[in-house]
């Protein structure tokens, strides 16, 4: 017994030296060992047991994790995110934003050059698709497919305000900031009270030149009837069309801002908030033209 | 005379050339193999006129003085290199830059390459900004920086300011130089130097004895024995080293005065040659270095392998080298366990510390685990296994032989008499400064055996007063001409004369004509004879000194009181006298070291015993302390009463246990050494060189075995070097051997020797977990960013969160395993083999593809969580990298919201950080430090077991499953929190 203890009948120590074999027998024997019937250092038995084990394994917790993420989705909500408004990340003071998306923050198209324009043109008809069945929005007039959303001179630029669940703006009527361009305000006090509940949008252009013509085609208001969003199915965000007219080969920087009391404005370019900014430039110019053509 | 020389030292060339064999033999080695050859000087062999030629030399008046100036410059001063140790460069060198150490390190040129390289082309494909890679590599740095420090501080605070040799040499030295005696100082001794030398002083070179007086060495130092030997100028053997006419340098001299010439000085003394083996000698990586070496193949390996992988997935799928090559880096560095050099350290810190307060000090870190996977322990005999002091172990009288213990027949006539006459022969005397003290701690001058007779006596019979009321009128002294000693006393009880003469026991029963028993004596007959050297034959097979007694009252009628003895013309009578018995002595073992022998082979350690001592002697003591079970040859021969050599070779097979001599292993082949080692389980080296010792030790290691040596003496220093660990006695050790060795024990107790093998088992079987542990956090942190580039997932996790998990939160649970109490089955199974790694597939397997899948899962869980509970379903997140890393573009959720580059990030972070929680969680509820030990996951998961096939999980591991989904249903609960 003592001497089995000891670990020394069996010569387990006494080990040979490592056989003398070259680097190319060595990996050749790693893939498959003909002494030992071992493939990729296991035998097929071994292989089978191991294979088995981890098909069981991750089955297990496939299994696991399927029920976890089915609880997950039982409590789920898919219609209410589990967090609205201020408890939620994305918070209770909607975006602005416009379309069509500016290609590289500029939008930068040339007149001549169809395929520049039809690229936006293109982006709003896309965006459009989805109003194709609402009257409010076939009703119009202006800023429609007909006038090419007023490309190449004076492009329509859509506003709207990114949809946060359960967001129900407060309108102003009367009693308007301070900072809310005189012309909006002699716009809305010329409409009736009833027709108040809407979320204002104006437009200026930032440096002030004011060489951009601005017409607000459809009026400057988001109906308010469209609020609050609480994703009920075939819902559409109202949007609204602005038509800009800048002079030739300037960059013009208009900014739009959505007016309710409960959006907030932060005009920092940092962190913006309830203003989307746009860049526009149409090029009217052959030479230009030419060196378009060639960046595109 | 050269015809035999010349032999010898072709056979060690050859024994070297083979043991070098696969080696790379550089100049250096080749003078260590000459180092290590055995002494083989003819000096001892030429006669004092001989020597006078061949070094040129006169016996009377010595060299010139001249002469001796020639000499002086061309061989050198006689003084000994300084050992040097570990330096504290080399420490230092050795914690910051070794393997591991490496590996990080290139981890970290590798995060500033990356920084450089992103902030030059800023890609920004990976989700990992500049800075990250940054912040990285300047964590890494200070990784290894700081737990570098902090393993050279430990390990340099160990490492205790010793004095080596140079300790061992006389200030001062007699030389006899132009007929004149002269004081020089030691180191000006030259080749050739007739030196005089005298009790109390150190031999000052190696010296060839011309004449000498009752000249005593002690020799144990070079050779182990614990007597000192006394000196002849005759040659008596054909090994110098055991010639009683050669005395070596560094020996105390413990009585008498000798006149000899010097044949070596320095480096080519003995001791030099020690000295310049001990210097020379490098040793191999520790196992746990090994261990390391092939973790990191392992995990580089691991980590390229992912890594090309994940190159040739995501050029596939972007079709961009640089992204593709960037991805790599990151997948590379997830992988890299930064964190882990830190547990390492504070693992074995721990283990040492915990060993330290077991007086067990181990001058470095990796010394502890060493320890743990030692599989031979080679123990020295002398001061190691025995106390280094002769004791009396039994009396023989009246035909019985009693152990020392045993004093039920105290008052028995013949035990009386016997030590009535014990007590009163004694030259030795306790040393007057020490009479205050307890019997066994005084001092006593003499010789061992008078010692521990006297030591005994005074114990058991108080012979200072016996001797003090008894006193004595006459002596002969011991002679080794007649092998006897004789003392007449005054006895007071009886007021007569009374002789009491020892000596060794077959010739003082010549002497004898009476046996005292307990009755009345009887008389000696050749029958009674045969029986009492049955006797002696016995004890001395027990490895003890016997040493008879017999006595002679003197009757008042012939020898009145005040009778002018005279020892020259020996007016007594000094035969027909009445033996009285005998007392055997040992240098017994420790106490309780068979219990720790026992433990260590259960253990499944071997424990040889390599001694100098001679052969029965060490069998006995082997068979006292247990390393040698079985019944070896000698026993045989013992038995059948007939010569060792006698023994037929068909019966000599069948021993599974042997004593091999130093004679014997010079004539062994390596080859035959190593069959020999193999055969044997149980194996004691009797009367060993120290360069034998060594390559007992080396032909160990060329078995795979890891072999500890435990030594005190300068004759074990080489060994102590050259072992995997060596382990050097605190009290009774010199300090040469203490600065050879890897550990100290501090309290020279060979118990602690088992507590370090338990604690070092504990440690590589904790490491293991710990490493486990550190290894689980790879794959969650890998896989991310298989979902960002493969599935365009936003990334769950970033490089700097890796970061935090490798170097922040893993560490103190992965430390808590440090401190995970040994399996119970720890000392009774084998010591592990090499063969079996730290790290190997299972372990890595398990880590990676197991445990770390059940993280990722949970990690993702929570993620998905975070994004769904925010209006990002699952199906919403695929296939959306480009959109979402694009600061100018919005992306929609699965509610139709559209979100902002600002507000997802936001949410992004929010998911990293619930993956990142998760995984946290999981991998702490892998350890629960909160919970007792042995009760969490990786630790409990007994990975020897996994190797050795005993159990697969031990029984708390079936609670990682229910740990699993309790993991993964509080997860949402946490982020509701």
């Amino acid at each position: 017994m003592a001497s089995k203890l000891n670990g020394v009948e069996t010569t387990v120590w006494a080990r040979g030296p490592p056989p003398d074999r070259t680097c190319g027998e060595t990996f050749m024997r790693a893939i498959y060992d003909r002494d030992e019937n071992t493939f990729l250092g296991r035998t097929p038995k071994r292989w089978a047991i191991a294979i088995t084990f981890y098909l069981v394994f991750y089955a297990v917790l496939a299994v696991m994790f399927a029920i976890c993420m089915g609880g997950l989705f039982y409590i789920l909500d898919d219609k209410k995110p589990t967090y609205i408004l201020d408890s939620s990340l994305i918070g209770a003071n909607p975006g602005v934003s416009s379309r069509p998306q500016p290609l590289d923050f500029v939008v930068h198209y040339s007149t001549e050059n169809t395929t520049g324009h039809d690229f936006y043109m293109q982006d709003i008809q896309d965006f459009v698709k989805n109003y194709a069945n609402e009257s409010w929005f076939n009703s119009k007039k202006e800023c429609t497919v007909e006038d090419n959303y007023g490309f190449p001179e004076s492009p329509c630029f859509f506003i709207k305000l990114n949809k946060i669940y359960g967001w129900k703006p407060d309108f102003y009527v009367k009693d308007f900031p301070e900072d809310m361009s005189a012309d909006l305000v002699e716009y809305i006090n010329n409409l009736q009270e009833i027709e108040r509940q809407q979320v204002w949008v104006s437009c200026w252009e930032e440096h002030s030149k004011n060489d951009t013509k601005i017409e607000y085609p459809w009026g400057r208001g988001l109906p308010g009837r469209f609020y609050p969003y609480l994703n009920e199915d075939g819902y559409i965000s109202p949007v609204l069309p602005v038509k800009f007219t800048p002079p030739a080969n300037t960059l013009a920087v208009i900014r739009c801002r959505a007016w309710a009391k409960n959006i907030v404005y932060n005009k920092s370019l940092k962190e913006p908030s309830g203003y989307v900014r746009i860049l526009l430039q149409i090029d009217d110019d052959t030479a230009a033209n030419a060196t378009e053509t060639s960046k595109e | 005379m050269p015809h035999q020389s010349h032999r010898r030292s072709s056979t060690v060339s050859i024994v070297s050339g083979l043991r070098l064999s696969g080696q790379h033999v550089n100049p250096e080695v080749s003078e260590l193999t000459l180092l290590k050859e055995e002494p083989h000087t003819g000096d001892h062999f030429l006669s004092p006129t001989q020597l006078e030629v061949v070094y040129r030399t006169n016996v009377k008046n010595g060299l010139t003085e001249n002469f001796a100036q020639e000499l002086l410059l061309h061989h050198g001063p006689n003084q000994l290199k300084k050992l040097k140790g570990n330096s504290y460069w080399k420490i230092f060198r050795h914690n910051l830059f070794g393997w591991f150490q490496c590996v990080l390190w290139l981890g970290a040129l590798l995060n500033f390459i990356g920084f450089f390289f992103s902030e030059k082309i800023d890609s920004g494909g990976d989700g990992h900004s500049g800075k990250d890679y940054l912040y990285l590599g300047c964590v890494i740095t200070a990784t290894i920086v700081g737990t570098g420090l902090f393993g050279f501080y430990q390990e340099a605070k160990n490492m205790a300011v010793m004095s080596g040799f140079e300790k061992l040499v006389p200030p001062n030295a007699t030389v006899i130089r132009e007929g004149l005696k002269k004081v020089i100082p030691n180191n000006e001794i030259v080749i050739g130097d007739i030196v005089e030398m005298s009790g109390g002083e150190v031999v000052p070179a190696d010296v060839r004895i011309l004449t000498c007086n009752n000249f005593k060495t002690d020799m144990s130092s070079l050779t182990g024995e614990s007597e000192p030997i006394k000196h002849r100028p005759e040659c008596t053997n054909t090994n110098p080293l055991e010639s009683k006419n050669m005395v070596f340098f560094g020996c105390p001299i413990t009585e008498g005065t000798a006149k000899g010439i010097v044949i070596a000085t320095g480096e080519l003394t003995q001791m030099g040659k020690i000295a310049g083996l001990v210097t020379g000698l490098e040793k191999e990586e520790t196992p746990i270095a090994k261990e390391i070496t092939h973790f990191i193949k392992l995990i580089c390996g691991v980590a390229f392998t992912f890594g090309l992988l994940f190159f040739i997935m995501v050029y596939f799928i972007q079709h961009s080298w640089l992204a593709a090559l960037q991805y790599m880096l990151g997948i590379i560095l997830a992988n890299v366990p930064e964190g882990l050099i830190v547990t390492l350290t504070v693992c074995m810190t721990l283990s040492a510390n915990q060993l330290k307060k077991k007086n067990c000090l181990a001058k470095t870190l990796q010394a502890v685990e060493t320890l743990g996977s030692t599989s031979c322990i080679c123990s020295d005999k002398t001061g190691t296994l025995t106390e280094n002091q002769m004791n009396v172990s039994h009396l023989f009288c009246n035909y019985t032989i009693y152990d020392k213990s045993d004093h039920a027949h105290v008052s028995d006539h013949a035990y009386a008499t016997l030590s009535l006459a014990a007590s009163l022969n004694l030259k030795a005397t306790f040393a007057h400064d020490s009479m205050n003290l307890p019997i066994e701690k005084r001092k006593i001058i003499g010789d061992a055996s008078e010692s521990a007779i006297l030591r005994y006596m005074e114990i058991n019979r108080s012979a200072t007063t016996a001797r003090a009321e008894n006193p004595k009128e006459a002596e002969i002294p011991f002679s080794s001409a007649y092998k006897y000693q004789v003392t007449i006393h005054r006895m007071k009880a009886t007021q007569s004369y009374y002789l009491i003469m020892k000596g060794a026991p077959e010739i003082i029963l010549e002497f004898c004509i009476k046996i005292l028993t307990n009755e009345e004596d009887q008389p000696m007959t050749p029958q009674a004879k045969k029986e009492l050297k049955a006797n002696f034959i016995k004890l001395a097979n027990m490895g003890e000194r016997v040493i008879g007694y017999c006595d002679y009252i003197l009757s008042l009628d012939n020898y009145p009181l005040g009778y002018k003895f005279d020892t020259q013309l020996r007016n007594f009578p000094v035969e027909n006298l009445r033996f009285l018995g005998a007392i055997s002595m040992i240098d017994p073992p420790r106490r309780d070291i068979d219990k720790s022998i026992a433990l260590c082979r259960q253990a499944g350690i071997r424990v040889i015993m390599v001694t100098g001592d001679h052969p029965v002697t060490a069998l006995a003591i082997s068979k006292q302390c247990g390393t040698i079970t079985q019944p070896t040859a000698y026993d045989y021969a013992f038995e059948h009463h007939i010569d060792l050599s006698d023994v037929p070779v068909h019966i000599k097979q069948q021993f599974r246990a042997a004593v091999i001599t130093g004679d014997e292993l010079r004539k062994m082949s390596v080859n035959d050494l190593k069959s020999a080692q193999m055969k044997y389980d149980e194996i004691t080296f009797a009367r060993t060189s120290p360069q034998q010792k060594l390559i007992i030790v080396e032909t160990y290691q060329a078995l795979s075995h890891v072999v500890a040596v435990t030594g005190d003496g300068v004759n074990d220093s080489p060994a102590l070097k050259k072992a995997d660990i060596g382990i050097a006695m605190g009290i009774t050790g010199t300090e040469v051997s203490k600065q050879a060795a890897d550990m100290i024990l501090l309290d020279d107790n060979f118990a602690s020797i088992v507590l370090g093998i338990q604690e070092g088992r504990r440690i590589f079987d904790n490491l293991k977990k710990t490493i486990a542990y550190t290894l689980t956090s790879n794959t969650p942190e890998m896989l991310p960013f298989v979902l960002y580039a493969c599935l365009g997932m936003p990334l769950p996790m970033t490089l700097i969160l890796i970061l935090v998990v490798n170097v922040g939160t893993d560490l103190l649970p992965a430390m808590s395993l440090a401190y995970e109490t040994s399996e119970q089955d720890i000392m009774s199974i084998p010591p592990r083999k090499p063969t079996d790694h730290l790290v190997n597939r299972v372990l890595i397997y398990m880590a990676y593809f197991q445990i770390g899948m059940i993280q990722f899962f949970a990690g993702m869980y929570a993620y998905f969580v975070i994004f769904a509970q925010s209006g990002f379903f699952p199906s919403s997140l695929i296939f959306v990298r480009k959109e979402w890393e694009s600061p100018s573009t919005t992306v929609d959720d699965t509610l139709g919201r559209p979100w902002y580059f600002a507000d997802r990030k936001r949410i992004e972070r929010k998911a990293q950080t619930a993956y990142f929680v998760a995984v946290c969680w999981t991998q702490v509820s892998d350890s629960r430090p909160e919970h007792c030990q042995s009760s969490n996951c990786i630790a409990c998961i007994d990975f020897s077991a996994l190797d050795n096939n005993r159990h697969f999980i031990a029984s708390n591991g079936v609670s990682r499953a229910v740990v699993n989904v309790r993991r993964l249903v509080t997860v949402p609960a946490f982020n509701l929190n």
